[in-house]
């Protein structure tokens, strides 16, 4: 098997502490919660640090609390985050997003909080040191160049975050501390616009709190796209969240896709498109066929590019008739 | 009670495995969990080029690495630089020049993993990269064929242009396949004192790995000692591949005076294994209006990649085997493998089938459309039975049970019923139903017959304890069970008095490859001739006395009579005509036929298997439970072939060398599976068997095919069967209105 490189493993009592830590080591450290994306991602040397600071000792990191908004650790499990029985009732599209990241012994080990600043993927990133040698590198590791679209002087590794996508739709925001104090953004700023610098907050804070304002009211799902209903990444994801009048006029609507960008992407024009306008069938085709607009996949990742792009338009008309009531017409799923 | 051998009981039962429990619980010792006193950890240095000439090859500064015991480049093999298999090309180390991406290229061995990689990363390679010939059609037009072969029968040609048939003709493309076994290559090799060199590892051919380490080596065999561990899996994979890593450790052991183990990163294992050859098909069938088929003609072509491996072998089988189960008067095959530069394809399940037989039996689903007629009346109307003969001129004789396969799979899964009923779905989401059958020739056939004959010791101790010795292996279908029983049964003596030793080729006999779903036929009939021969020296002691078994043994032991015996199977004689393809491939034949249930999402492409019936004529069913959990096993990696499994490269690297991009069904991928096994006897077989190892994966992805057919009314030409795929053929469909109905 590919082994580990030896690392120093720093177990601090506070945030504020951890985030010291990773100041006090610069490029040298990085944070570990669940460590089922960085694990990995050393034995392949994509992430070479020194040194890693562990979320694992800090009190209360894995706490959910549902008090009209809801308030999630950023160390609680996938596993947790997927079976709360008020995340189930009030906030479906979280619940339903956890459970469909990889497999129950990652969502086990995962947290919710790993899964939002989840590295970004690439074919071409994704792989083994000697691969990477073989080919020269790519920019986002050790070389100069994209692999994916030679020329382009930024890198378009995919955001491959099944939670982050639902967060976004659902407006909600995370707390970051850092070595003097914390701050709290809402969740898209916490995205940069390239694969490499993927994450826009600094290097030294540390994500401690995702906070989901209450949605009562609103109707909301997630729908995921991959090879193997048991296991793998997004190929694309799809939050929609739907906020309507007692006389079915929608008042507000968040389309978020996953896995079609370095970053996730709002779709802004279907969203404005919906509002005023009664969800029946026409209006979802429509909607869809502006949704899907945005979306950029490039050849980086499992199956043409082409094919994933017109899919984002299918699974955003599946998501909005799901919200609907309407039958959404696809293969029930693997995973109940 | 002594029972007499025609007093049948322990065959057909589900004795359970030996193996089982410490399987299950995580207790068996695998390759990596064995651990040697002083071992140094061995290493190999990959070529990062797909073809390259080695201008310069340093390895002074990796000598000086503090760690580093020995580097060992072609130049420092004190035996042949060659891995003996069919084709004398293969080195152990790359001479002057690589071949394909991760080409063997020195090794090092170190006292620490950091040592390793810096000795590796010591090494200094010059390299002159060379145009690589990476697609096979190319390699085709450049003349790089490794092997050819034929089938001539009748007058295909001329019967094709008959007015009165029709025909349908297509052009077929499948992909690279992993065999994804649990456990990657490994090996630890040992001096064994007297200047020896014992090799323990994951295999499936000792006594292949014997000759692979003895010619890098220098060494007569019997200074070789193979020890086979634990194997987590082969399905061919195990087979030519396992000499490298073997004789690469070997080196490294006799050179450091250590244990050195090298096993391979499932990572590097992908990378640099040998897989199921990629194809190309070219199928032309004609069929009178009732159904008849009257001639085939058909191009196949494998891409071998850079060294033939077992390529040779591969092509012949999927040559002779190109028509499949069907009486076909008129046949035209002409087969080639290609030389590329990319990683060397060898044996895999199936053995060249799964190409040749989807292609096949996908011509023959669109026939069927074309005819009007029911795939499985098609089907029952062309069967092979008793008295007919294959395309190469072979008669059947015997064991002919096709078309009790075919009708058991057809109303297993209510065949008749579906076919009418979901012809007519009309929503997104379609259900279907398909029909593919096969045969496979058991055993090593006209190519491999100096292979083909098996050895078995067989002991009793004074206690009556039975000690069965063979050269084929434990790989996890079942082989000491089976073998269990069959030893039990002809010796007459309760099972749990036999005990199958692990594979050491200073203890067991050749018995040839684990291979060719021959072992419980070779190896069976041996341990039968061995068992008859002590059967015969009890005889005359024990007559009707119907004394216990260890009583009996006793008396013997008494009366100074020796209870061992070698035993020695060699198959009925055949004879082959390469030059027309003509003769008797193999000896005897399995027969398959599945029907698989899929629903298909017709806005996104996406498949879901829902259901498969697979059927078997076995000869005779040793063990209902390792039988079926052969069916299951091939049906699964048949599943992956047909929808998910491929490698992508480029420039010659394989994209894909792990499993989170090289994409197998997991447990919840995979529906049920309804094992049908048919019982026709093979008289020659142990209590009738045959082999039944590979006919579950071969004739699945045509099944899988033909059911997104039923349910979505495109034609798949290329495996895998992927969402895009299907969404493009859908996409390509005449709008609806202009459908033809049904």
């Amino acid at each position: 098997m590919l082994r580990l490189p030896p690392f120093r493993f720093l177990v601090p009592k506070t945030s504020r502490e951890a985030a010291s830590m990773l100041a006090d080591h610069g490029p040298d450290a990085m944070v570990v919660a669940g460590g089922t994306d960085l694990y990995p991602n050393m034995k392949r040397r994509q992430f070479e640090p020194k040194v890693l600071v562990s979320l694992r000792g800090i009190a209360d990191t894995r706490g959910i609390t549902a008090n009209g908004g809801l308030r999630l650790g950023a160390m609680a499990t996938l596993s947790a985050v997927a079976a709360h029985a008020d995340v189930i009732a009030r906030w479906p599209a979280v619940a339903k997003a956890a459970g469909l990241v990889s497999s129950p012994p990652l969502r086990n080990a995962g947290t919710i909080g790993g899964n939002l600043c989840v590295d970004t993927r690439c074919t071409y990133y994704n792989q083994t040191e000697f691969w990477r040698a073989s080919i020269g590198y790519c920019m986002k590791k050790d070389g100069h160049i994209c692999l994916v679209a030679p020329g382009s002087d930024k890198c378009w590794a995919l955001s491959s975050s099944d939670t982050a996508p639902v967060m976004i739709a659902l407006g909600a925001e995370v707390t970051l501390v850092g070595p003097k104090g914390e701050r709290r953004i809402p969740v898209p700023q916490l995205f940069g616009r390239d694969g490499i610098a993927y994450l826009a907050k600094r290097p030294e804070e540390i994500l401690t709190d995702i906070h989901v304002p209450d949605r009562a009211g609103w109707s909301m799902t997630y729908r995921k796209l991959r090879r193997r209903g048991s296991i793998d990444f997004p190929i694309l994801g799809v939050a929609a969240a739907i906020q309507r009048d007692a006389g079915g006029i929608v008042t507000d609507a968040r389309i978020v896709l996953g896995a079609v960008h370095t970053h996730p992407v709002e779709a802004t024009d279907a969203q404005e498109f919906l509002k005023g306008k009664r969800l029946d069938a026409e209006t979802i085709e429509m909607a869809a066929g502006i949704a899907y607009k945005p979306a950029r996949p490039l050849d980086n990742a499992d199956l043409s590019y082409a094919w994933r792009k017109r899919m984002a338009r299918i699974e955003v008309g599946r998501a909005l008739r799901e919200l609907a009531g309407l039958p959404t017409g696809d293969l029930p799923p693997v995973v109940a | 009670m002594v029972n007499s051998p025609s007093q049948r009981t322990v065959i057909g039962q589900r004795l359970r495995r030996p193996d089982a429990p410490d399987k299950v619980k995580g207790t068996a010792l695998y390759i990596e969990d064995l651990d040697f006193a002083g071992s140094l950890w061995g290493g190999v240095l990959r070529s990062p080029h797909a073809h390259a000439r080695i201008r310069k090859l340093d390895t002074a500064r990796a000598r000086g690495v503090p760690g580093v015991r020995a580097v060992i480049t072609a130049k420092e093999i004190p035996g042949r630089n060659v891995i003996p298999m069919v084709q004398s090309d293969w080195p152990v180390l790359a001479q002057d020049f690589v071949r394909h991406v991760g080409e063997g290229v020195a090794v090092v061995a170190a006292d620490t993993r950091e040592a390793l990689a810096e000795g590796l990363a010591a090494v200094q390679v010059e390299y002159e990269p060379l145009p690589a010939l990476l697609d096979m059609e190319e390699a085709l037009a450049a003349g790089e064929v490794m092997a050819r072969y034929k089938v001539r029968r009748g007058e295909a040609s001329v019967a094709l242009t008959r007015s009165d048939l029709i025909v349908v003709e297509g052009t077929y493309q499948t992909p690279y396949q992993e065999h994804a076994y649990i456990e990657p290559n490994g090996m630890i090799a040992a001096p064994d004192g007297t200047g020896g060199v014992v090799v323990h590892g994951s295999m499936q051919c000792p006594f292949y790995v014997q000759k692979g380490v003895a010619s890098a080596l220098g060494l007569d065999l019997n200074r070789v000692r193979i020890v086979q561990t634990v194997t987590g899996g082969g399905f061919g994979g195990k087979e030519d591949a396992p000499s490298a890593p073997g004789a690469h450790a070997a080196l490294l052991a006799m050179a450091t005076g250590r244990p050195v183990r090298l096993i391979l990163t499932r990572e590097e294992d992908m990378a640099v294994m040998s897989k199921r050859h990629p194809a190309r098909v070219q199928v032309k069938l004609g069929a009178t209006r009732h159904g008849h088929l009257i001639a085939a003609e058909i191009d196949y072509l494998l891409d071998g990649g850079a060294y033939a491996t077992l390529s040779p072998v591969v092509l012949f089988r999927g040559t002779v085997h190109a028509c499949g189960p069907y009486r076909v008067p008129n046949v035209k095959v002409e087969s080639r493998v290609v030389r590329t530069h990319k990683v060397p394809c060898g044996a895999f399940r199936g053995f060249g089938e799964p190409q040749v037989v989807f292609a096949f039996e996908a011509a023959l689903d669109e026939l069927a459309e074309r005819l009007g007629q029911d795939p499985l009346v098609l089907r029952l109307k062309n069967a092979l039975q008793i008295g007919d003969e294959t395309i190469t001129g072979h008669r059947l004789s015997e064991s002919v049970g096709f078309r009790e396969v075919l009708e058991q799979v057809a109303a297993a899964s209510d065949w008749k019923r579906k076919r009418e009923e979901y012809a007519r779905e009309r929503g997104t989401v379609r259900r279907g139903v398909g029909l593919a059958a096969c045969y496979y020739g058991v055993g090593l056939g006209a190519m491999g017959k100096h292979l083909n004959p098996a050895g078995a010791n067989v002991v009793v101790a004074g206690d009556g304890s039975v000690t069965v010795a063979v050269g084929t292996t434990e790989i996890g279908q079942g082989m000491v069970t089976v073998l269990t029983q069959i030893a039990a049964e002809s010796l007459g003596c309760p099972p749990d008095a036999v005990r199958v030793m692990e594979a050491d080729t200073s203890r067991v006999p050749d018995s040839g490859p684990t291979v060719a779903s021959r072992t419980t036929v070779m190896s069976g009939n041996a341990i039968r001739d061995a068992a008859a021969k002590i059967r015969a020296a009890m005889e005359p002691v024990i007559a009707d006395s119907g004394l216990p078994w260890r009583e009996a043994v006793a008396l013997c032991v008494q009366k100074q009579i020796g209870l061992a015996a070698h035993g020695w199977a060699v198959p009925p004689a055949t004879t082959f005509d390469l030059a027309t393809g003509q003769g008797e491939a193999y000896v005897c034949y399995s027969f398959s036929a599945n029907v698989v249930e899929v629903e298909v999402d017709t806005e996104t492409g996406e498949t879901r298997v829902k259901g498969v019936w697979s059927g078997h004529d076995v000869g005779r069913v040793v063990n209902p439970t390792l039988g079926e959990g052969q069916v299951e096993g091939g049906v699964v990696q048949g599943l992956g072939y047909a929808l998910t499994e491929e490698h992508a490269l480029r420039d010659g690297r394989i994209l894909n060398d792990q499993f989170s991009t090289y994409i197998i069904p997991t447990p919840l991928d995979v529906p049920e599976i309804k094992s049908v096994l048919v019982e026709s006897p093979f008289p020659w077989g142990p209590y009738g068997a045959k082999g039944l190892g590979e006919t579950p994966i071969i004739a699945v992805a045509p099944a899988v095919v033909a059911a997104i057919h039923h349910a979505a009314r495109i034609r798949l030409y290329t495996l895998p069967a992927t969402p895009e795929r299907v969404w493009d053929a859908i996409r390509a469909l005449p709008p609806p209105g202009e459908a033809a109905s049904g």
